[in-house]
């Protein structure tokens, strides 16, 4: 599994939503990415590539392209 | 003693200081030039810091007041929370503020920032009794909101109740860590044998009589 197959997985298994729909998500967009929602979704980041996020990165990460970014800083390419 | 009461504006959390003398204590402390100020004027010199539970808005002060003698106290759960699930504990208080104004998020930031290195001096036992001065603080375990949550009743006539016990909305037990089973099972006997008459002194809302709020 390549990294983008693998942070897909995380928003689909984190959020329960289909993998068809992932890359236009957003936060709010659907109603399991709301503030617990998140909390889930950034540890499942965090278990899936082993680093840790820092806040500010917690705070902006707010859509799957979002995330594709800040994954950067973290040397995570997508 | 006088409690006084801080409102943090960013999520209206409370903060409550006491000064007695040349000690002072605070409960669930958030940085505050004002309450900083008064324990100046007040020349205090030794400061009990109690953490009600360990979440961020009602810890992220406690480095804040390090120009006096602190000694920080919370439950054994807490200080395990703290020590070692503190970035779980900023990445939920952040998820709270998703939605909210780039000028709060830069608030947050600055908050979660400045929130290392917490050293909890002491431990504080279900059923302890913990002299201040002149003063009896009884301290009972209360979980359910998180695994860390006390409730403190000082002098037989107030209680500190954290988010244990709210006067305006039920306390919330399904943020992570909450558990409503422990909540009903361990802690509603605990609040059910508070004496009606105490003041409670909420985590967040104002200030109640007990026997008002069981009214309710």
């Amino acid at each position: 599994m390549n990294n983008k197959e693998k942070y897909t997985n995380v928003f689909v298994e984190a959020l329960s939503v289909d993998k068809d729909a992932v890359e236009t998500l957003k936060y709010q967009s659907v109603p399991e990415w709301d503030s617990v929602g998140h909390m889930g979704l950034v540890a499942a980041i965090e278990d899936t590539f082993d680093i840790m996020l820092d806040t500010d990165d917690i705070i902006d990460f707010n859509s799957y392209e979002k995330g594709i970014e800040l994954l950067k800083k973290y040397n995570i390419e997508i | 003693m006088i409690v006084k009461r801080y409102v943090f504006d960013i999520i209206d959390s409370n903060m409550y200081l006491c000064i007695d003398g040349d000690y002072g204590i605070i409960i669930d402390p958030f940085d505050s030039d004002s309450a900083k100020r008064e324990l100046l004027a007040g020349e205090v010199k030794r400061l009990y810091i109690i953490l009600t539970h360990e979440h961020i808005d009602h810890i992220s002060g406690v480095n804040f007041y390090s120009d006096f003698e602190t000694i920080v106290c919370c439950s054994k759960e807490c200080r395990s929370m703290i020590n070692n699930r503190l970035h779980e504990l900023k990445m939920q208080f952040a998820s709270i503020f998703m939605k909210e104004s780039a000028e709060k998020k830069e608030k947050v930031r600055k908050i979660l920032k400045n929130i290392t290195n917490i050293k909890i001096d002491k431990v504080l036992y279900d059923k302890e009794e913990l002299m201040i001065g002149k003063h009896k603080l009884f301290i009972r375990y209360t979980c359910g909101h998180s695994p860390g949550s006390i409730i403190i009743v000082m002098d037989d006539s107030l209680v500190f109740t954290g988010d244990t016990l709210l006067t305006d909305r039920k306390s919330i037990t399904n943020l992570p860590g909450g558990n409503q089973e422990k909540y009903d099972r361990i802690t509603v006997p605990i609040l059910n044998q508070l004496n009606g008459e105490l003041m409670i002194y909420p985590g967040h809302g104002n200030i109640e009589k007990l026997s008002a709020l069981r009214r309710k």
